[in-house]
């Protein structure tokens, strides 16, 4: 489904993604995890096409995307979901949730199911956007990143901020939006539990690049843990490197 | 009384030139943050072209068809200034983006080309635009007279300020237009097209000026400086009334042109310029976000 392969990106002179490789399969929920200032988000901008100058290939569905407009990878049915929601503050729920049908020029209207998977939204279509709270944002961005079905939906840390009775409702969400319309999921988190809850793959980054990967059924938490609080892929030789390989 | 009343209608005849130039400042440098110093020479071209529209219905079509010159040339001022914008924000302006004061200078550099391109083809006398027949004379309430030409601006100006309304509110392209002016990378993920739409919106914020243009060529001599006498209120307008307003465009346009009109009345237009801008200078100094500030519980508003 989704493939970066070798990605490289800096911001100026410093290099935030060194030689990048990770896939995600179809219909899989995949996250990626590491400590603040990894290059997670950033390695999301790059799928988007949000940072400048990367190098490396992001390959959707066999088609190399790596030279396509932000606009057109969207187009081609990357939906997103970025850290802060960055819903526009200006126009209502509703304009927020059709912005992206009439971009594509569809005239239909918003699907039921967003409505049954986020009810607070239909309650609030005539407020506008930037009136929303943290939490009911971060459903507002979710759906208004589902309108337009894309084949593969990408959230940079939907955790961050919200409550935990929120975040629960969100988990529950991104699970039915992949078991139930088979949308596959690339999740950017730091929040563990919340991830080991809800994955089928992990990967974790540190320094730019991916230490660690396996199914999440096998991962342990605290593996996980150690690897985000001591940057270190061993423990006394308990705990292995795993390589990435691709598929 | 009718002195009062005379006052008022010209007052409400000037703000509504402010407010139509404004409508285009309001998108260029309300929505879309560009400080474009060449604004007033779209106000200069669509003034000229409706002269030379004039002249070439004089020089080429009979007389009787004479007086549709002037619809003619509302419809030729606003595409031409349409395309020149399309063609400088594509230029120039797309390149500029985020970055105010080289936009300030860019700008500036063009409306120093711009008129003297106009010197050089016009030359630096005025031209003047004679109103067709319909537009002559006045209607007389009592001791009143009110101009056809001025009664025609302001209905002129309704009628784009309800069109404006439309596009920016209620149709697929002002959504669009907005979600991109708040978040250029946001509305690319949404598959919008920003590139153009950042073009047309330029566009028709130059296009707005161009038709101001033709109804002022109605009013007076049309030189190449007829742009620079009313950019600055028009700044003054779209800071005053809260940048990014519409509303608070029509009522800064109200406040400038009708205390202009009003102070002038008892001193001088220079005066009256000076002591409009102190007033709106310490007003702000007050309220620096203008009088419809846009308000959210996002902290980056």
């Amino acid at each position: 489904m989704l493939n970066i392969e070798h990605l490289d990106a800096c911001y100026g002179e410093s290099r935030v993604i060194t030689d990048l490789s990770l896939e995600v399969s179809d219909k899989r929920i995949v996250c990626l995890i590491g400590r603040n200032g990894v290059g997670k988000s950033t390695t999301l901008k790059s799928v988007m096409g949000l940072v400048k100058n990367p190098t490396g290939r992001v390959i959707l569905d066999g088609e190399d995307i790596s030279q396509l407009n932000t606009y057109d990878r969207s187009r081609k049915g990357i939906g997103y979901v970025p850290q802060g929601r960055e819903i526009f503050s200006r126009l209502t729920v509703q304009e927020n949730l059709e912005i992206g049908l009439r971009a594509r020029g569809d005239k239909g209207s918003v699907p039921e199911y967003l409505y049954d998977l986020f009810p607070i939204l239909p309650k609030f279509a005539k407020r506008k956007g930037g009136d929303l709270s943290g939490g009911q944002q971060q459903q507002l961005a979710i759906a208004r990143a589902l309108v337009t079905k894309p084949k593969i939906l990408i959230l940079d840390e939907p955790t961050e901020g919200i409550q935990p009775s929120i975040i629960e409702n969100i988990g529950d969400a991104i699970r039915t939006i992949n078991r139930e319309l088979g949308i596959t999921v690339l999740i950017v988190e730091q929040y563990l539990d919340f991830v080991l809850g809800i994955s089928d793959e992990l990967y974790v980054m540190e320094h730019g690049g991916i230490v660690f990967h396996d199914q999440t059924a096998n991962i342990k938490a605290e593996q996980v843990q150690r690897i985000m609080t001591t940057g270190s892929t061993t423990n006394n030789g308990a705990y292995k490197k795993v390589n990435v390989t691709m598929k | 009384m009718s002195e009062w009343i005379t006052l008022i209608f010209n007052g409400l005849s000037l703000s509504s030139i402010i407010l139509l130039t404004s409508l285009g400042l309001a998108i260029t440098f309300g929505l879309m943050r560009v400080i474009n110093m060449a604004h007033g020479e779209f106000l200069m071209i669509g003034a000229y072209m409706t002269y030379v529209i004039q002249e070439l219905f004089k020089t080429y079509l009979p007389h009787s068809v004479l007086g549709l010159y002037y619809p003619c040339a509302l419809v030729v001022s606003f595409g031409i200034t349409f395309l020149l914008g399309c063609a400088l924000e594509k230029a120039v302006i797309s390149r500029l983006y985020g970055r105010e004061i080289d936009s300030l200078l860019a700008t500036w550099g063009i409306s120093l080309i711009f008129q003297q391109a106009a010197r050089s083809i016009f030359g630096t006398q005025g031209v003047n635009v004679t109103a067709p027949d319909y537009l002559s004379g006045g209607l007389t309430v009592g001791a009143c007279t009110f101009s056809y030409n001025r009664l025609f601006i302001i209905l002129l100006v309704l009628v784009c300020l309800v069109l404006v309304w439309l596009m920016m509110y209620r149709s697929n392209f002002g959504k669009q237009m907005n979600a991109v002016m708040q978040n250029r990378p946001m509305a690319q993920c949404m598959g919008i097209n920003s590139r153009k739409i950042d073009c047309m919106t330029f566009g028709l914020g130059s296009a707005l000026a161009g038709v101001a243009g033709c109804s002022l060529a109605l009013l007076g001599s049309i030189d190449s400086t007829i742009g620079q006498n009313y950019i600055v209120q028009c700044f003054i307008t779209v800071v005053l009334g809260g940048v990014g307003n519409l509303i608070g465009s029509v009522v800064g346009s109200g406040i400038v042109g009708g205390s202009t009109i009003f102070v002038q009345h008892y001193t001088s237009s220079m005066i009256a310029n000076a002591v409009v801008l102190l007033i709106i200078i310490l007003f702000l100094q007050k309220k620096p976000q203008g009088l419809f500030a846009l308000k959210s519980r996002q902290l980056d508003e």
